[in-house]
């Protein structure tokens, strides 16, 4: 009897304890901490690490794999959780609006000399009065050219991909405005309509890609690619350059279409406790052998002229890391919808139900 | 005073953390989602908080309900295969040897210890056109081309199993270990044949553990999402995705709480099914 007491005595100590512990383990934390919400891989850790044994500053980094989840998180959680956060442009415009980001200093940010005036003042922000490029993502269209041949086809436009010999032998990103867009650039239709019945017209065009398409995937496209699974894919141009770093059969192509492109963007957040780290972080990336650092592990698009100068030979070779600079220049930046968002989730439900 | 304490205190201490984790992370977000199905979509993701029963209406879409039957016919399918695999599975495990069984069962729950995403990763590495299987094949000359495997509907079906089985074995063992040996031999006795033995002793008395399986292993089901996506190439749709879908890109939170408050309905009806039918303590 006197055991079991003393069991259970012992056992709700433990209890006790453990939950107490769960609920006030949370309350201690570093000041010197700057919360970062960005892409996942996008940023690599000893980027972090070399910020933090420079300036003392630790960086707390969370990820999303896409703007809606980042949107809905901010929405539930509150911005200000978050000092930075990597946004595309085409949300730029909501996060100004719903009130969740606030002017940058410019003037805290001299590397910013650095960054290519290509990337500066386009139309989501037209004096980056909120928003910093980091680095831009243009979807190619990167194919496996032995398989290719193999087949007998030539892609020249976004209509090549349907062709029916390339039958479950595609790999395209799992987004609906990237594959909208595509189909409506295809179609020779404006790739920001807001008309459903333009965007519900895409169905067919939709239907006909995914009888080629194999695999639908945003964050692992590049494996598709490397293993040699499929004969060509609609994919982000940094998993283009992973996979053609590891496989030398892959290589990117152009159409007529012109591709699409979105700036990810530095923002600092409405409520941010430490805006003066996040500049200084921003400032940080902005350096040329840091912002090489990072291509050189994720081979997104440069928007940095100093690093570009730093940048390998086989770095410059690879056409998934390094763009063509025409291409680049003629690509059309997602806008984004508003409310016909609807139609596009219809459309692309619709689809993936055939 | 140590008595009330023994007889008040050390109860409601024992159950206040249990209690405070089910208010905190299960009856709480419940309360969220139901009020998130119940409002006004905004612009962009999010809510207004204003009235509105659009997205139930929403729900009865022709594709969405087309997503709906889908989804629960490969629960389904996965739960016979699960059944007609575990079933005999978990029978020879329980007549084994003891000292085997402890160590059957453990090895049953070995993939527990591995994360499910991760081990789905595993079946990628193993099945794909230029994977492992495919290639020792084609290195013993068995096959000239790769059998297409992985991003089919059969694939996910196969992860569904994969991932599931566990959930079936356990309560159909517990079942099945617990049946007493002298009503098959009565049965037999009495001049029953073996099938007939079978069909009107065993598989009644067995019959809680059936329906355990099949619910612990038809609800996640519905659920696995991330099995459509990794073994099925994202190809097809189920609930799981319809759902994901609406709190991102969808840009539909209501719609998707409602499907959601729509599955726990459907599990909750299936739970009480249960508890007429079955007895609970075969849940374990």
């Amino acid at each position: 009897m006197r055991i079991k007491r003393i069991a259970a005595g012992i056992l709700a100590a433990a209890a006790v304890l453990s939950l107490s512990l769960t609920l006030f383990a949370c309350g201690k934390k570093s000041d010197k901490t700057l919360y970062i919400y960005n892409w996942s891989e996008y940023i690599p850790q000893e980027v972090y690490d070399l910020f933090r044994q420079e300036t003392g500053i630790e960086v707390k980094e969370t990820t999303f794999e896409d703007n809606e989840e980042m949107l809905a998180k901010l929405e539930a959680q509150g911005a200000s959780r978050y000092d930075l956060v990597v946004p595309s442009s085409y949300v730029i415009g909501i996060m100004k609006q719903k009130g969740y980001i606030q002017p940058i200093e410019k003037d805290k940010v001299p590397n910013l000399k650095n960054i290519s005036a290509d990337a500066l003042g386009k139309n989501f922000d037209p004096n980056n009065e909120y928003s910093l490029p980091y680095m831009a993502t243009m979807t190619v269209i990167a194919v496996n050219v032995p398989k290719l041949a193999e087949l007998g086809v030539e892609i020249k436009s976004l209509n090549d991909l349907l062709d029916p010999r390339l039958e479950k032998n595609l790999v395209v990103v799992d987004d609906q405005r990237e594959l909208i867009s595509a189909a409506l650039k295809a179609t020779g239709q404006d790739p920001d309509t807001q008309d459903e019945a333009t965007i519900l017209g895409t169905l067919d065009w939709l239907i006909a890609l995914k009888k080629n398409v194999k695999e639908f995937s945003t964050n692992n496209s590049k494996v598709a690619l490397e293993t040699n699974s499929v004969a060509a894919g609609l994919v982000f141009n940094l998993d283009a350059g992973l996979a053609i770093f590891e496989n030398p059969d892959i290589t990117v192509i152009y159409t007529t279409e012109p591709c699409e492109l979105a700036m990810d963007n530095f923002v600092i957040t409405a409520g941010a406790k430490h805006k003066d780290y996040a500049q200084q972080f921003i400032d940080f990336v902005y350096r040329p052998e840091i912002y090489k650092m990072i291509l050189d592990e994720f081979p997104g698009v440069c928007l940095n002229d100093a690093a570009k100068a730093l940048l390998d030979e086989d770095y410059l070779a690879n056409p998934g890391a390094t763009v063509d600079s025409y291409e680049l220049g003629r690509a059309h930046i997602t806008q984004d919808v508003g409310d016909a968002v609807e139609y596009y989730d219809d459309v692309y439900t619709k689809m993936k139900i055939n | 005073m140590k008595k009330w304490f023994s007889r008040k205190l050390a109860p409601i201490i024992m159950v206040a953390p249990t209690t405070v984790w089910m208010i905190l992370f299960i009856f709480i977000p419940m309360i969220i989602v139901l009020i998130v199905s119940l409002v006004r979509k905004d612009t962009g993701g999010g809510i207004i908080y204003e009235l509105s029963g659009n997205g139930y209406a929403e729900m009865f879409k022709i594709e969405y309900l087309r997503i709906i039957l889908k989804s629960l016919w490969v629960a389904l399918e996965a739960t016979v295969i699960c059944l007609a695999l575990g079933y005999p599975f978990a029978f020879i495990i329980s007549k084994l040897p003891k000292k085997y069984i402890n160590f059957c069962v453990m090895l049953i729950m070995l993939p527990f210890w591995i994360n499910s995403v991760i081990r789905i990763y595993g079946w990628d590495t193993l099945l794909r056109d230029e994977g492992v299987l495919n290639k020792l094949l084609m290195s013993w000359h068995i096959i000239k081309h790769p059998i297409v495997m992985m991003k089919t509907e059969g694939a996910v079906l196969f992860g569904l199993v994969y991932e599931l089985l566990p959930f079936m074995v356990l309560p159909l063992y517990t079942s099945i270990s617990k049946l007493d040996n002298s009503m098959v031999e009565a049965s037999a006795d009495l001049g029953a044949t073996r099938p007939r033995t079978f069909t009107r002793v065993v598989l009644p008395l067995t019959m809680p553990g059936i329906f355990a399986g099949s619910i612990q292993t038809f609800i996640p089901a519905l659920g696995l999402f991330y099995i459509g996506d990794m073994m099925g190439g994202a190809r097809y749709m189920y609930i799981g995705n319809l759902i994901n879908n609406q709190f991102g890109s969808g840009r539909n939170w209501p719609l998707g709480a409602a499907l959601s408050i729509f599955l726990i309905v459907l599990t909750l009806v299936m739970m009480r099914q249960y508890a007429k039918v079955g007895n609970l303590e075969d849940m374990a």
